[in-house]
């Protein structure tokens, strides 16, 4: 039964590293951490099974790149009304004003699509796997298998594409960048869109697993951030790693310590890493930043 | 112009201290519930069952020969400063004799210092113990407590499941612990110990750690006190990791939300309930048949609750003969009547009924197993 | 919006009064019970205006701090019967003391993580509160909690208690305004428009943290106690981080950082649900995008009107209205203008006192002032100072000249305390102090003004003077907040040697202005009234005439040379070599992090090296863009 749980913490870890990741784009690109990520996925899930598979009726597959197209165009027109502004405010305004705007998001799915929870068996229903004596579910190994996917094609494009680069100029110096020809606003909302589809792939495949409800995302969203700061602010392999190590860790500690206090332990983690290692496990080089 | 502002703001906090109370040709009770937020559905149900109560009420000639509404107030369910303001405002401005709810026991236990001053009865389906034992005399409780469901569970488990290995999975909140409390100390009568009592918090979703741990301690049955969602995900999550156990547990394992969400893995799942649709029971039959012609959909539980609740609630102002909260409680203190949940007679802390419904979960739909009267 | 402070002050008493008017005039118990939480919230939310608003650190977990008060006052009246009146105080101790705890952390932890620390030590309360029921009730609550009687009040709990809140609320206001106006008000109010600069101009920012942090979980935990006096009954549900946002909400509403307007946020957050009551489905949903909404288009929201009334009480509000009144009258080119008349005249008065004087300046004495020992510093792998050594004797001004990124400003940066040295040491007075927190280092002698220029731009041009002074120095709440005669005098000697700096720079009519609306040099000018306010033993000066032209430029010059005649040392970094031969005694040239030439103007400037340096060696050009990176 370890195993079990081992690989359940790991399934969510998966999902804290995806949103970990929205976050550290979000901030490499724009400099803002976006405390509404969590309800981004809530709203996500919403969208994918109450639209998409409920009342369109679409299939599991088709209805998740539905979702996630919704999600980027949401993404990038919040960008541009509300985020792009928010940069030039202190860091104080720019969180305070994200934390109201997920309040707003969480509130908008909640009126939009009521307060029951919804039900998604997802492609494969109850099946499980047998792996070594463990009885995984099919959609745990999905979560897995998209997850890795998401890593490769994300560090195939930005290693042999440009785009990496473009984004790291507008996070540095966006004025020149402009000045160079960069579409500095479009790469802004096209980071945020891309962040808002990570959000939604969390959404979608949280959804099959547990219910949709307003709560969903909530949580998630802030252990993401937790994750992203274990791994190291605005590293993007520290938000992998930070992500499975928060997931794992909080699901071991349930069984061995103390189930009630699970939520507590990812908090815990939080603060022994700040006091310890404030820069996280793999620090972003300094110098991109100052 | 800044003092004009000033001076709005508090004309409208005054003007909703001032809206007109009942006219003389009505009598007024007040409603506190769920009406919006998170657990907005009961509230619905709770609101339908209530309506409909007072629509019959009104049809057989209304109470004290004047007819009956209700004020509804928000309480959004387990927010103790939203329940203290709604019961302040059905008590202060309103100015009820019966309130119905609220229904949330830390809602209960919030309000009774404002209203147990002999202004106001108030009618609960709330099921934590603590709620009759706060030397409150104006709280009246219409469901069995949980004392009374985890004991009907736990004897039902020992004597037809012919277990002996039990667990416990609560919620952290004032349901589920005063639930897993309520089991730990039925078991106890019977000289048993659970072999694990597990907790979780509300929204969570992953239960492995929780089911592990049962699974260590060689559970065979696992007695569940939490909310809809969270015990569907349990039974699902125990299946997927093809988990052994049984489950029996609080009326939410009955609940039509539970149902449709553990789908096939509701199979077999015993329950302690106030109310059953299926019940054949006449009172039950008509109270389901006049619902489902009203309203188009089955009621469950909390419709029937307060729906029994409103019935009361104008029986008692029928017999006491005025709505002064003092004699009103007398005569609950007198009643000796049938509704669609049991038979009500009152104890002196309130407490007014005795019997609870073991069900199973049989192709989908609740089915009667016994009734326990206690 | 012309009414005269007097007669605001007269608003203010009728609003204060028609505030009490409700229980007389038979207002039912509910719309009084409804007043009675928004007055409690308040005084919570207040709090989160003082760490949040005017210190600038994120508080996601004012609730926990609530809770933490009302379950220790409840605990104590339930456990051990002592009264309320103790119980209470003792509770406020035990959650100020928490509160200054978790204020040591925050020195530590800024910002985002600040925020969901706070938060996530608010789900931390929330889950123990919750589970050791054996201590706290658990989900049931604290049940058995004595209210205060006060029946000399009558009716029911909630007019019983309704006069004593709104006083409660009124002097708790009244001290915030209070503590706002004092030094530790002024403190944090820098620490949260700049920290940087002023940890560098004297403000010991983890005694302000610390302190603003007790200060916000001490009117938590009050507003926590009055809670359950009030209501005699708590639960985990009270607390949770939803009821940190709401006070958060409150906070935002009444515009961030203004203490009356956190009163009229409170009454908005916990009043309007009620007024709308048939809209609680959407009203969360629109306190959510309001929040946005105020953030970026009014961000000073209720607190523009609450601000206006409290006026009188509030630095320099009345000298703002007048400014701003005339700035509206006056064109923006005919400002700029008058500002280079002005300039120019005063530095045309400058020059013919130092004329007229007999030239009694102590010259440059060979007593070395400051020694900078062997000097390094790294960032990452990259090294901006390498083994660099001179000396700044008393009395001389020197220059620091070299390329960009040559580790000037770091330099500059290490002598005032904002970078710590990876190797070797800086001595004042043959004291080491390079080891030393900027603001000790300001304390023993050394003020600086920055590149660009920091002021402080929410506060007063006096006030922003005023922070730098040594009398205020010290972090004294309690004093300053009663006003003690010590306290009093301090703050006259502030204010009067703040005046006479503003009066040497030629900007004293521009005392009352805010910060934020001077000219780039006028703030130039302010940071420099700043910097010698404690007349310091040494002045750093980075790079100061850049952006300045015409009049301003003289000005300047004249300003220097008249503090050198004052007997002032100074260190002055400049890229222009013009101005630094044409000002300094000595420079010392840095290049790369290395110092390639120090001595008289004359002779470095034709050091063969030096000119090498700036035009630039082929080999040297790369090295120097990736140097760039790292300094900026």
């Amino acid at each position: 039964m370890l195993g079990q749980v081992v690989a359940s913490g790991l399934a969510m870890g998966a999902i804290y590293a995806l949103v970990a990741l929205g976050y550290a784009f979000v901030w490499r690109t724009m400099n803002i951490v976006n405390f509404a990520a969590g309800e981004f996925l809530t709203f996500a899930a919403f969208i994918f099974v109450a639209t998409f598979v409920n009342r369109l009726g679409l299939p599991f597959y088709l209805a998740a790149i539905f979702a996630c197209v919704a999600m980027a165009s949401l993404g990038a027109a919040f960008s541009r009304i509300v985020f792009a502004r928010l940069q030039k405010e202190r860091t104080i305004v720019a969180i305070i004003a994200t934390v109201g705007f997920g309040l707003f998001l969480k509130e908008m799915a909640r009126i939009i699509y009521g307060p029951q929870p919804l039900l998604n068996t997802g492609p494969f229903g109850f099946e499980t796997i047998n792996v070594g004596g463990i009885s995984v579910t099919k959609q745990q190994l999905l979560v897995f298998a998209v997850v890795i996917v998401v890593m490769v094609l994300q560090y195939l494009v930005l290693r042999y594409t440009m785009i990496g680069k473009v984004m790291r100029a507008v996070a540095q110096d966006r004025e020149t960048a402009q000045l160079m020809g960069i579409p500095v606003n479009a790469v802004l909302a096209g980071t945020f869109a891309y962040a808002s589809v990570l959000s939604a792939i969390g959404g979608i495949l949280l959804a099959p697993m547990f219910f949709v409800t307003t709560e969903l995302g909530t949580l998630v969203g802030l252990k993401g951030f937790v994750a992203m700061i274990i791994g190291g602010f605005g590293s993007i392999p520290g938000a992998i790693i930070g992500g499975l190590i928060l997931g794992l860790g909080e699901n071991l500690a349930a069984f061995s310590i103390s189930a009630p206090y699970k939520d507590a332990i990812a908090f815990v983690l939080l603060l022994v890493f700040l006091l310890v290692r404030p820069k996280g496990l793999i620090p972003e080089a300094s110098a991109d930043r100052a | 112009m800044n003092g004009k502002i000033k001076a709005a703001l508090l004309a409208g906090v005054l003007a909703v201290g001032s809206v007109a109370t009942a006219s003389a040709d009505e009598i007024k009770l007040g409603a506190s519930a769920p009406l919006t937020g998170p657990r907005a559905l009961l509230g619905k149900y709770f609101k339908e069952g209530v309506d409909m109560a007072v629509e019959e009420i009104n049809a057989n000639g209304g109470v004290l020969g004047k007819k009956l509404s209700i004020a509804y107030e928000d309480d959004q369910a387990d927010n103790p400063n939203a329940a203290i303001t709604s019961m302040s405002k059905l008590m202060e401005v309103a100015k009820v004799p019966i309130v119905l709810g609220p229904h949330f026991s830390v809602a209960q236990l919030a309000t009774m210092k404002n209203y147990c001053n002999g202004s106001l009865i108030s009618i609960t389906g709330a099921s934590g113990v603590p709620v009759t034992d706060q030397g409150c005399n104006y709280v009246i409780r219409i469901r069995g407590n949980d004392n009374l469901q985890a004991k009907a569970v736990v004897a039902y488990a020992l004597d037809h499941l012919k277990v002996s290995k039990i667990g416990i999975i609560s919620i952290n909140d004032d349901f589920g612990k005063g639930g897993a409390e309520r089991v730990v100390a039925a078991l106890k009568e019977k000289g048993l110990s659970p072999v694990a009592n597990e907790t979780h918090n509300a929204g969570d979703a992953d239960f492995s750690a929780q089911l592990s741990s049962l699974q260590k301690a060689g559970a065979e049955l696992v007695v569940m006190w939490t909310h809809d969602n969270e015990s569907a995900l349990i039974v699902r999550q125990t299946r997927q990791f093809g988990l052994p156990f049984k489950f029996a547990g609080s009326t939410s394992l009955s609940q039509p939300v539970f149902i449709e969400l553990a789908g096939p893995t509701a199979e077999g799942v015993v329950s302690a309930t106030d109310f059953l649709p299926a019940n054949p029971d006449p009172n039950v039959k008509a109270f389901v048949e006049k619902f489902h012609k009203k309203y188009g959909e089955m009621p469950e539980l909390y419709a029937a609750t307060y729906y029994d609740g409103a019935i009361l609630a104008a029986k008692a102002i029928n017999d006491a003969g005025t709505t002064d909260a003092v004699k009103v409680r007398e005569a609950f203190a007198k009643m000796d009547t049938q509704g669609v949940l049991g038979h009500y007679k009152c104890e002196a802390n309130g407490d007014c009924n005795h019997q609870t419904n073991i069900v199973e979960i049989k192709n989908g739909q609740p089915s009667l197993l016994t009734v326990v009267k206690f | 919006m012309k009414i005269s402070m007097r007669n605001r002050k007269i608003i203010l008493a009728a609003i204060l009064v028609a505030f009490l008017l409700p229980p007389f005039l038979g207002v039912n118990g509910y719309a009084l019970q409804v007043l009675d939480m928004a007055f409690i919230y308040a005084i919570a939310a207040l709090g989160v205006t003082i760490a949040t608003g005017i210190t600038g650190m994120v508080v996601l977990g004012q609730a926990a701090f609530m809770g933490l008060g009302a379950y220790t006052s409840g605990l104590i009246m339930t456990g051990t019967s002592l009264p309320w009146w103790l119980a209470l105080p003792i509770a406020i101790v035990v959650t100020g003391l928490i509160g200054a705890g978790l204020g040591l952390i925050s020195t530590r932890i800024k910002e985002h993580y600040l925020a969901i620390t706070t938060l996530g030590l608010n789900e931390i309360f929330r889950l123990i509160v919750l589970n050791e029921s054996w201590l706290t009730g658990g989900p049931f609550g604290l049940r058995d909690i004595p209210t205060l009687q006060i029946p000399v009040m009558g009716g029911g709990l909630a007019q019983q208690h309704y006069i004593p809140l709104f006083v409660l609320t009124v002097l708790v206001y009244a001290l915030a305004l209070r503590i706002y106006k004092t030094s530790f008000g002024r403190q944090m109010r820098a620490i949260r428009d700049d920290d940087l600069a002023a940890e560098s101009m004297g403000v010991n920012s983890r005694a302000v943290r610390v302190m603003a942090f007790a200060l916000c979980s001490i009117f938590g935990a009050l507003a926590g106690g009055v809670f359950v006096l009030t209501f005699g009954f708590i639960s985990p549900n009270n607390f949770l981080v939803f009821e940190s946002i709401k006070m958060l909400l409150m906070v935002v509403v009444g515009g961030l950082g203004s203490i009356g307007g956190t009163f009229l946020g409170a009454l908005v957050v916990v009043g309007l649900p009620e007024v709308l009551r048939e809209f609680q489905t959407y009203y969360l949903a629109i306190f959510g995008i309001t929040v946005v909404i105020i953030l970026l288009t009014v961000p000073r929201g209720l607190g523009i009107i609450a601000d206006w009334l409290l006026a009188p009480w509030l630095p320099g509000e009345e000298g703002n209205a007048l400014a701003q009144a005339k700035a509206e009258d006056m064109s923006n080119a005919a400002t700029i203008e008058e500002e280079d008349e002005r300039a120019t005249a005063v530095a045309v008065r400058l020059r013919s006192e130092r004329e007229q004087a007999v030239v009694n300046a102590p010259k440059a004495t060979g007593d070395v002032l400051l020694k900078v020992e062997n000097v390094s510093k790294s960032f990452g792998g990259i090294r901006a100072l390498k083994d660099v050594r001179f000396d700044i004797r008393r009395g001389e001004i020197l220059g620091l000249i070299g390329p960009n990124g040559s580790g000037k400003s770091t330099m500059i940066n290490a002598c005032s305390g904002i970078v710590r040295v990876t190797a070797g040491k800086i001595l004042l007075d043959g004291k080491v102090i390079s080891h030393l927190p900027a603001w000790d280092v300001h304390a023993a002698g050394v003020s600086r003004i920055f590149q660009n220029v920091r002021v402080w731009n929410s506060m007063t041009v006096l006030e922003n003077v005023m922070v730098c002074h040594a009398a205020t120095r010290d972090t004294h709440v309690i004093t300053g907040a009663i006003g003690t005669a010590k306290a009093r005098a301090d703050e006259d000697m502030a204010r009067e040697d703040a005046l006479k700096a503003l009066d040497l720079m030629g900007i004293r009519h521009l005392a009352n202005r805010r910060a934020s609306d001077l000219s780039f040099g006028q703030s130039r000018l302010v940071e420099l009234a700043r910097s010698i306010v404690n007349k310091p033993k040494l002045l750093l000066l980075d790079e100061p005439g850049a952006g300045l032209r015409g009049g301003l430029i003289m000005e300047l010059a004249e300003i220097l040379k008249q503090l050198r005649n004052q007997g002032m040392t100074i260190l002055v970094v400049e890229h222009r070599v013009k101005l630094v031969v044409s000002m300094c005694d000595r420079i010392v040239v840095l290049n790369l992090g290395d110092k390639i030439a120090e001595g008289s103007a004359q002779s470095v400037a034709r050091d063969p090296v030096v000119v090498d340096a700036y035009l630039g060696g082929k080999v040297e050009r790369k090295r120097r863009l990736k140097a760039i990176e790292t300094t900026t």
